[in-house]
């Protein structure tokens, strides 16, 4: 047996351990489960060392000298001070340092994507065949934007209230297409599995 | 000290979030070089936060092994494939024959047979679970069904039009709906940041 | 009355078992039922395909394993499509399998294809930080990148990286999405506020969070699941997994459509008859 058809047989063979879960709780697939955990963790490790930490050191650090960058060395390792009695609170400077810089971004840069759905919802509005989809999707998002204003009594207001249930049933329309799309994803993913089963190891398929 | 240790990551979080906003929204001055001149340093640090995973795993592990909990064996079969394969991995690199050996061997094929099994789970579920009771389930029901039928070949057998129809809810309703949701989240997202930056919000430093 | 309330408290495993038998069928015995193209699949093949030769194109594959089904097939006819057009291929990855998958996956189609690693392609691989990376390298792609590919060789020793010092070098980003650092992660760091146009497609459970986004403008199409997959590997003309599997595809959609019909039959029989009780 040559590497890759022993490659194929273990693939074939852990695939089947996750699979006699359905069947019930199992040694085997409790087996299967830790093997997972543990190597999906460890190649977090392993990419993050070979992409960014080793060359950072060796390249950044040691041979072109910045080494300002020591002191985010130093950040970085605060965030392993929880371990140890009274660091805790290094941890939290590290977590908000982190969290503030990386919320800073998402402030800066998302907008933007919002302000383009506003402008999108604007495009090509006419009763004409052309544009009238464009006009549905647009009182669509009106119906359903109305059937959140909580400021305003719906049950007394026709003027609210229409709209609001329109909109109501718009996200029925949403949701069911967003359940019928999710059935197709699940069954993808068996999908893969079988044509793996049947193809990569008995070769039964193509 | 006390209070300095409570208040210096408000201080920092304000701090820090200030950067990028300044940087993006105010083109003058040192604002837009401040921005790109601390990227690096902010990704060097959270990126050394890297083994925070692998280290609170292990401490979760150890404990079970040592209090000779239920399945402890498992517990430490899982400490030496995390840290054995880790090691195999920064020895070796991401690129060694053996690790990915071993990645497509074990680990590729169990995480995505792990989620295949919703399928299962959704088809039980669709069966047991999905009724009819009130004339909105049956509209979601209506646009379920014709979403499945328009997205597959069959289909079209069935009835030529269906996956136009499929395609147009998608399209138009779906997508009026969708957006009115996705401005909600936006703008509940940004609220709970500027709840962050201010102070308002601190359940991620772990307080109430 | 009494088939109903036996159907209504079946083990759950003869389902699981139905679902398996009547997915396989279709894959051994294929019916090859036709598949047509969708205007946002086409918009996907034209966004890559209008580029002049020589251009340099990023797919990134933003997913793990779990995804492969519906993703790989799309990131492998995207890679055939890049190459088919000459373009300067660079695989990236915002998921730590993503960049292992591309590199299994671009091996045997660029040694098929003749096409030199370095030279034609590149893999960059993971690069942790998300949005403040992505933006480093739409300042510095170098510098952003720690200054190397998946194999830990210097980006200055591949020629393909000569040219390419800018995320904005990259004529147009496709990415292969299965979570929140995706597609719509791409459009906010590097598709709106610099204009590269952000492509790709996405599981089938995300796509109509993502149409309003495909509607206006913002992402150049958009592959929808297998399906969207499938209509692709047709316009590449690289036909593979994911056509092969839309029949089974059909086949599980119709069980589950049946399924629905079938409880809620059982669920209005048994309704009626208890209402009908003294």
């Amino acid at each position: 047996m040559d590497s890759h058809t022993a490659q194929v047989w273990i693939a074939a063979l852990s695939t089947l351990a996750v699979f006699s879960f359905l069947y019930r709780e199992n040694p085997v697939y409790r087996w299967a489960e830790h093997t997972f955990v543990a190597m999906a963790v460890a190649h977090g490790v392993v990419m993050t060392w070979d992409n960014w930490i080793k060359p950072t050191i060796t390249k950044d650090i040691l041979k072109d000298g910045k080494y300002y960058l020591l002191t985010a060395v130093v950040v970085g390792l605060f965030f392993y001070a929880r371990y140890f009695k009274g660091g805790a609170w290094l941890t939290r400077c590290a977590i908000a340092m982190t969290v503030g810089y990386w919320g800073g971004y998402m402030l800066g840069y998302s907008p933007a994507v919002l302000v383009g759905q506003l402008t999108g919802s604007f495009y090509k509005l006419s009763l004409a065949p052309s544009g009238i989809n464009n006009t549905i999707t647009f009182l669509t998002l009106v119906c359903t934007l109305t059937y959140f204003l909580f400021t305003i009594r719906q049950e007394k207001n026709p003027v609210v209230a229409i709209p609001a249930n329109i909109g109501r049933w718009a996200m029925m329309v949403a949701f069911g297409t967003a359940f019928g799309n999710t059935i197709m994803a699940r069954m993808s993913l068996f999908l893969g599995r079988l044509q793996f089963l049947l193809g990569d190891w008995l070769h039964a398929i193509k | 000290m006390g209070a300095l240790k409570k208040q210096l990551p408000l201080v920092l979080v304000f701090v820090t979030a200030l950067i990028p906003i300044l940087g993006r929204y105010v083109a003058v001055g040192p604002f837009p070089s401040l921005l790109t001149g601390t990227a690096k340093w902010f990704q060097t640090a959270s990126n050394f936060a890297w083994l925070l995973g692998a280290i609170n795993l292990s401490i979760v592990y150890v404990s079970q092994v040592r209090k000779k909990r239920t399945n402890w064996m498992f517990s430490l079969y899982a400490l030496v494939v995390m840290w054995g394969y880790s090691a195999l991995g920064i020895i070796q690199t991401n690129q060694g024959v053996a690790y990915r050996w071993l990645f497509n061997a074990f680990y590729n094929p169990m995480v995505a047979t792990m989620y295949s099994i919703l399928a299962f789970y959704i088809v039980s579920a669709a069966f047991r679970s999905f009724r009819v009771r009130t004339v909105e389930a049956t509209v979601l029901m209506g646009c379920a069904v014709l979403a499945m039928l328009g997205r597959v070949p069959v289909g079209k057998i069935i009835w030529s039009q269906i996956p136009d129809i499929s395609q147009w809810f998608l399209n138009v309703p779906n997508t009026g709906a969708m957006r009115g949701i996705l401005l909600g989240v936006y703008l509940g997202g940004y609220a709970t940041m500027i709840r962050i930056i201010m102070g308002l919000e601190r359940a991620y430093l772990g307080e109430r | 009355m009494s088939i109903w309330r036996s159907l209504e408290n079946i083990d759950r495993r003869w389902i699981y078992l139905l679902l398996a038998v009547v997915m396989v069928v279709p894959l051994i015995k294929p019916l090859g039922l036709p598949i047509d193209v969708v205007p946002e699949t086409r918009t996907v093949f034209e966004t890559m395909d209008r580029l002049p030769p020589g251009s340099a194109v990023m797919v990134s594959f933003d997913f793990d394993p779990s995804a492969i089904p519906e993703l790989l097939p799309m990131g492998r006819a995207a890679i055939i499509h890049a190459f088919k057009k000459n373009y300067r291929l660079v695989l990236f990855g915002n998921w730590t399998q993503g960049p292992m998958l591309a590199q299994d996956l671009a091996e045997p189609i660029a040694k098929k294809m003749g096409k030199e690693y370095g030279k034609d392609w590149v893999n960059l691989g993971y690069k942790p930080g998300g949005s403040v990376t992505i933006r480093r390298m739409v300042d510095d792609l170098w510098d952003g990148a720690a200054n190397v590919d998946i194999k830990g060789n210097s980006l200055a020793s591949l020629p393909i990286m000569s040219k390419i010092r800018k995320l904005t070098d990259i004529a147009v980003v496709f990415s292969c999405t299965v979570g929140g650092s995706g597609m719509q992660f791409w459009l906010e760091y590097l598709g709106q506020p610099n204009g590269v146009p952000i492509t790709g497609g996405a599981v089938s459970v995300m796509v109509p969070g993502y149409m309003p986004y495909v509607n206006s403008g913002q992402f150049k199409g958009i592959l929808m699941g297998l399906r969207g997959a499938a209509e692709y590997e047709m316009l590449v003309g690289a036909p593979d997994k994911a056509v092969a599997g839309m029949d089974a595809q059909s086949a599980s959609h119709l069980l589950v459509i049946v399924l629905i019909i079938l409880g809620n039959v059982g669920y209005w029989v048994q309704r009626r008859a208890k209402a009908a009780q003294p």
